[in-house]
């Protein structure tokens, strides 16, 4: 290449590349979680991805531990009732959680699954005395379109959608909240969330 | 049950602001007064007349609010649900229950109206119940028998008195310049009717909107009233939120179905308003909602 065709060269930064960053905005967003609406994580995350029917990709799952295992405890994957597949990481460092899930995604995008990513699930919980406000908000990260939704299950495949939507309000300085509404799809059942660790 | 303990905690701040502009009606009419004293109208007079019209209209106004909604007052027969919940509440609100009225439309919305708890009558639409759950029902009959026990009807009533009178003056004299302005000779005459007519105007607009203020701290005071009441003021959020129509944006299929369903789920085909638009557009919604929230966190965490 020429000297002035590379003076010229644009070189867009690439859409995963930038949406990572936009996945790390929750590690900046965790003071803010914890300090104002008392929210700490779980110490726990799962990435979720669509089924395929092909073989290389059934490979790619079981290979998975072993891919990404090494540093920091070894990631689970399940399977859910909708046929769905967890990934579930394990990091007290909220941080190195967050890689972690990077990673991941990476390791899918690597092997040309990147499509079959979902969403990155980030429970935060509620510490109180009183066991009877304790809640749980998920934070769900969509991969493809580069946003966060707050998601609160209540029983009985309800949701608390004015709190969401109160707590979306006050984290839109600090997150990229996804804006259309009819996007913030609820996850039921959510196989790895209620076991203790 | 101790119903002392129910007792509903004073929100300082927006009795501050609500004495505030009380205060600041009530030094708008009396220099309004002073004027029209001044410059020789026989206020007393219209006085008489507007405090006729007004008297009318907060001995009767309910009915004709109600009549012009279509409100039929329901028994507990027909709506047992209904009347039981704002039995209970009246009796937690220490205050005679109101009468129960139902609106047949799909409009989701719900009123209070009457001069006085004695005679207060309060009105859900069909709409309203068909939409919220028993908890945001209670909570929005909580709101509005907590309008009924401020006495809200009085306080707008006796607060737009005097701005009743300066719409009257305001229309009368604009008839008069118009039809019988010509015919004067005095230029004198003419010009003291122009600047009546202009401080009248002035005082019907500035009243206007400091009633609008206070209507608007009425709702906000109605608001903590009722989520003390019912002690669920997340419920109340949830009920604006799902009457604003935001609510019914959130999708409860499952994300992982709708993918499923969807090889091809194009992303941008999404449409619709952003969150921050959508607050735009709905101000006094997202305030009370927040306010609603400060509240909750207050009932949660502050004992």
């Amino acid at each position: 290449m020429s000297p002035l065709g590379r003076l010229f060269r644009r070189t867009p930064p690439s859409p995963q590349q930038s949406q990572q960053d936009r996945l790390l905005a929750l590690a900046s967003a965790r003071s803010t979680l914890e300090g104002v609406h008392r929210l700490r994580p779980t110490g726990r995350a799962g990435v979720c991805a669509r089924p395929l029917s092909s073989d290389a990709f059934n490979a790619f799952l079981k290979d998975l531990p072993r891919l990404l295992g090494g540093w920091g405890s070894t990631p689970r994957v399940l399977a859910d009732s909708y046929g769905a597949h967890w990934v579930v990481l394990q990091e007290a460092d909220f941080t190195s959680l967050l890689k972690e899930v990077q990673r991941t995604a990476q390791a899918f995008r690597e092997r040309g699954f990147g499509d079959q990513l979902l969403v990155a699930v980030l429970p935060f919980r509620t510490e109180s005395a009183f066991s009877e406000v304790r809640k749980t908000v998920l934070w769900i990260y969509h991969f493809r379109r580069g946003t966060f939704y707050p998601f609160i299950p209540l029983p009985g495949e309800k949701r608390d959608m004015a709190e969401e939507i109160a707590i979306a309000d006050k984290m839109k300085e600090h997150l990229p909240i996804e804006g259309a509404l009819e996007a913030w799809y609820p996850l039921w059942g959510i196989p790895w969330l209620e076991e203790t660790p | 049950m101790n119903l002392q303990a129910r007792r509903i905690p004073r929100d300082w701040g927006l009795l501050w602001r609500m004495t505030l502009v009380m205060a600041l009606l009530a030094g708008l009419y009396l220099a309004f007064i002073t004027f029209l004293n001044a410059v020789g109208v026989p206020w007393v007079f219209i006085a008489i007349i507007a405090g006729l019209m007004l008297g009318f209209q907060y001995f009767f106004s309910h009915k004709l609010v109600l009549w012009s909604l279509g409100a039929k007052e329901v028994t507990p027969q027909q709506y047992p649900r209904l009347h039981a919940m704002v039995e209970r509440l009246a009796v937690q609100a220490g205050m005679p229950k109101p009468k129960v009225a139902v609106i047949h439309t799909d409009i989701p919305n719900a009123l209070a109206t009457g001069r006085n708890p004695k005679n207060a009558v309060v009105a859900v639409t069909t709409g309203i119940m068909r939409r919220l759950d028993d908890q945001e029902l209670e909570a929005v009959l909580g709101h509005e028998l907590t309008h009924i026990k401020n006495r809200d009807v009085m306080v707008i009533t006796l607060a737009s008195f005097f701005s009743v009178v300066a719409a009257m003056l305001t229309n009368w004299l604009m008839w008069a310049l118009l039809l019988g302005g010509l015919r004067r000779d005095e230029r004198g005459g003419m010009g003291m009717v122009m600047l009546v007519w202009l401080v009248s105007w002035l005082v019907y607009i500035v009243s206007q909107l400091l009633i609008l203020a206070l209507s608007r701290y009425r709702e906000y005071a109605a608001d903590y009233g009722g989520a003390i009441l019912t002690g669920m003021p997340s419920q109340l959020a949830s009920a604006l939120l799902k009457i604003s129509g935001a609510m019914a944006r959130i999708p409860t299929e499952d994300l992982r179905r709708v993918e499923a369903a969807n090889a091809f789920f194009i992303v941008s085909a999404l449409k619709g308003e952003t969150l921050l638009e959508l607050f735009a557009t709905h101000p006094p919604v997202h305030k009370r909602v927040e306010r609603l929230r400060r509240l909750q966190q207050r009932l949660e965490w502050g004992r």
